[in-house]
């Protein structure tokens, strides 16, 4: 035990003070940033976008427009019967924002529990070839279950100026294609190999600590310093979006658990699959929920990511091959994803489930065409865990050492 | 007493390549022990699997009566080791660097860290980066990191690799004032010249096979085996003059005129004064002095090529 103590303490100086840990916390820093300031304006642009101001000007535009539609003599008449229609509900909208109302209303628990009626009716009505659309709208029916059980009346058509905790969710979701996995392995990827390429590593072995020893205290330093890694840079970018777009919106409803099957569908006088919704085992909890949990999830698949990095350093001797080496096999491995949707074998790429909170909601499956559900994917990663580090281990310990 | 070091039947192969061929050695306390051969001998793969950096394909080695392979910790705790050239953290200080081997050693106190950098005299720089320190500083640092737990063994493999005459001559004298406290010293190097001068006894390896074990006297022993070259005007008759009279002075004509004979210990009278009563001129006589150098040469190299 004291000895385990020893070598994490020896590691995590060496860590810090060859400033590996340095530059990846300010890549990270930064990237956060950058998010900050990109998400900052965009939300800035969507806020002018839908400024009352702006709808009016808009919405004056598109009079204009209609008129001289209706006023040319080349455009049919039948046709121009849709255009005055649509001519009386811009005018209707217009009018709306020029007197400062909002434009639709407050959906009350009882209005709700009508929609729900009409769905259900929908659902019911479905004919057999289109069955494969009520997963949708049984999503819809979770979504207004969860309004009434809040006792929240939302406004379903009013602008929604953008959440700390919508902008969070992207970011877990788009960093866990690439950042995620790359920062970890960043960080750790030279752990071994960099103690061979310096050669500091003969020092180290001649001494009466195991090498099993040795390699597990390199490993439970390596997960320390990217769970670390981790959680300062989702604790900056929770800091920079509060601080930007405050608090609010944490109920804002988040469906989880969504699976999938296939359906083949008659479409456009074609048989095509269809990726259709099966809502069966969802459920429907406040987005702030939903981002905490993501967060955790986040740090767990870090440990898997930080795995990967780890065992590259151990198979190859020098620093520079073991970094490529584990950056590539993260960006293949998000290529691969991408090129090869709805491929079943894709499940056994350790790459494919790094993206916990997004197979936790049900969207990973999506994207890419997969069955799997979060159990699934937690088995997977132990198991790349646990396979890699007895790789590692075993190469590490029955290496000679005599170049 | 029981060696510091015992090695037995040790050998390394590497699929059909046989690097260390079942060799066998021991060092007794306080003994300063050479492993002299040429570059790609075997030395640094010896060194190696001595250390448990390497798996030895079969034999035994014990430091201190501990097994390497069985008992590696407790063995390892009785030895220091520079392998090659001290590659330490060039990010970390000398000190920082000291820290981190005597964490991993346990019961190493700062007061022992600080005598073990002044013994090695680096008081001043100990707080630089490695990375700004010059080779020499480096290859004593390496010394104090091997002293750190005051090992009963110190092996060494070149370590004079690199250092200035003047860096060599502190060297072996930090050496020969180790092994005068009683620490055992293993040293391995390619230089006859550079083991002579510290080591009371060496072993000669040569294509990963033990030639021989010998004391340094033994080895000067041997130097001092003299020959004589005569310059005599019939040099085949003076061959089978001495070869009649002293076979065991090994006659052999060099050239035209020239016969090389071992030196007879003691008086030269009766060798010359057989050639004189056969009626040879002799012309001149030179004593010609083999080196250690040359015995050295003779077990390795110079062996193969016979």
């Amino acid at each position: 035990m004291r000895e385990i103590v020893a070598i994490i303490q020896n590691e995590w100086i060496k860590l810090l003070r060859r400033r590996r840990f340095l530059v990846v916390l300010l890549l990270s820093l930064a990237v956060v940033g950058l998010f900050s300031v990109g998400s900052y304006y965009e939300a800035k642009q969507m806020e002018r976008y839908n400024s009352p101001e702006y709808q009016q000007q808009m919405l004056e535009d598109q009079l204009r427009h209609l008129d001289e539609m209706i006023a040319d003599e080349n455009i049919p008449a039948a046709d121009k019967e849709h255009m005055k229609l649509e001519r009386t509900n811009t005018q209707e909208r217009l009018d709306r924002v020029k007197s400062g109302q909002p434009s639709g209303t407050k959906m009350t628990a009882e209005m709700l529990r009508t929609q729900i009626e009409q769905i259900k009716e929908n659902i019911k009505n479905l004919p057999p070839d289109q069955k494969w659309q009520s997963g949708d709208m049984e999503q819809q029916i979770l979504t207004y279950e969860y309004y009434i059980a809040r006792d929240m009346t939302p406004n379903l058509e009013d602008f929604r100026p953008a959440s700390s905790w919508q902008m969070i969710e992207t970011f877990l979701m788009i960093g866990a294609m690439v950042l995620f996995p790359l920062l970890a392995v960043l960080l750790v990827a030279d752990m071994v190999s960099g103690e061979m390429t310096g050669g500091t590593i003969k020092l180290l072995l001649a001494r009466p600590a195991s090498r099993s020893k040795i390699l597990f205290g390199k490993y439970i330093t390596s997960l320390i310093a990217s769970i670390i890694l981790i959680a300062l840079l989702l604790g900056a970018l929770t800091g920079a979006m509060f601080a930007l777009f405050g608090t609010d919106g944490y109920e804002h409803p988040k469906t989880i658990g969504v699976r999938h099957y296939e359906e083949q569908v008659m479409m456009g006088g074609q048989m095509q699959t269809i990726f259709a919704v099966d809502a069966s085992n969802a459920k429907v909890i406040p987005l702030g929920t939903f981002v905490l949990n993501g967060m955790l999830l986040t740090v767990a698949a870090t440990v898997a990511m930080t795995t990967l990095g780890f065992f590259c350093s151990t198979m190859v001797r020098s620093a520079a091959v073991s970094t490529g080496l584990a950056m590539g096999v993260v960006v293949c491995g998000t290529i691969v994803t991408q090129v090869s949707m709805g491929s079943e074998w894709l499940k056994w790429l350790p790459t494919t489930h790094f993206n916990l909170p997004s197979i936790y909601s049900g969207e990973v499956g999506q994207m890419f065409r997969l069955h799997i559900t979060l159990g699934e994917s937690a088995l997977w990663l132990i198991g790349w865990t646990v396979a890699l580090y007895l790789i590692g281990q075993w190469r590490f310990t029955k290496q000679d050492l005599l170049g | 007493m029981q060696p510091v070091l015992q090695v037995e039947g040790l050998t390394k192969a590497i699929k059909s390549r046989t690097l260390v061929d079942n060799i066998s050695f021991e060092i007794g306390r306080g003994e300063v022990f050479g492993l002299l051969g040429p570059n790609g001998a075997g030395k640094t793969t010896t060194i190696r699997m001595l250390v448990g950096l390497a798996r030895p394909s079969s034999g035994r080695i014990a430091i201190d009566g501990h097994d390497v392979q069985k008992d590696r910790s407790a063995a390892m705790k009785r030895v220091g080791t520079i392998v090659e050239n001290p590659e330490l953290y060039p990010y970390l200080s000398g000190l920082e660097n000291l820290q981190q081997f005597a964490r991993l050693s346990g019961n190493i106190t700062e007061a022992r860290i600080r005598d073990v950098v002044r013994l090695v005299g680096l008081e001043e720089r100990i707080g630089d980066k490695v990375r700004r320190y010059s080779l020499g500083m480096r290859q004593r640092l390496g010394v104090a990191q091997a002293l750190l737990h005051d090992p009963a063994l110190l092996i060494l493999d070149e370590p004079t690799n690199g250092l200035d005459p003047s860096g060599i001559r502190e060297f072996r004298e930090l050496l020969r004032s180790l092994a005068a406290q009683g620490t055992s010293i293993l040293i391995s190097s390619h230089l006859l010249a550079e083991i002579e001068l510290v080591c009371d006894r060496v072993g000669v390896i040569q294509q990963g096979k033990w030639v021989t074990t010998a004391t340094v006297h033994d080895l000067q022993q041997r130097s001092q085996q003299n020959r004589l070259i005569l310059h005599v005007d019939r040099a085949e008759l003076a061959h089978d003059t001495v070869w009649s009279v002293a076979s065991d002075l090994q006659p052999v004509v060099e050239g035209p005129g020239l016969l090389s004979v071992d030196r007879p210990s003691g008086s030269l009278n009766a060798l010359l004064g057989s050639l004189i009563k056969a009626n040879i001129e002799i012309l001149r006589i030179e004593e010609q002095s083999s080196t250690l150098e040359d015995v050295f040469l003779e077990m390795t190299g110079g062996n193969q090529r016979a």
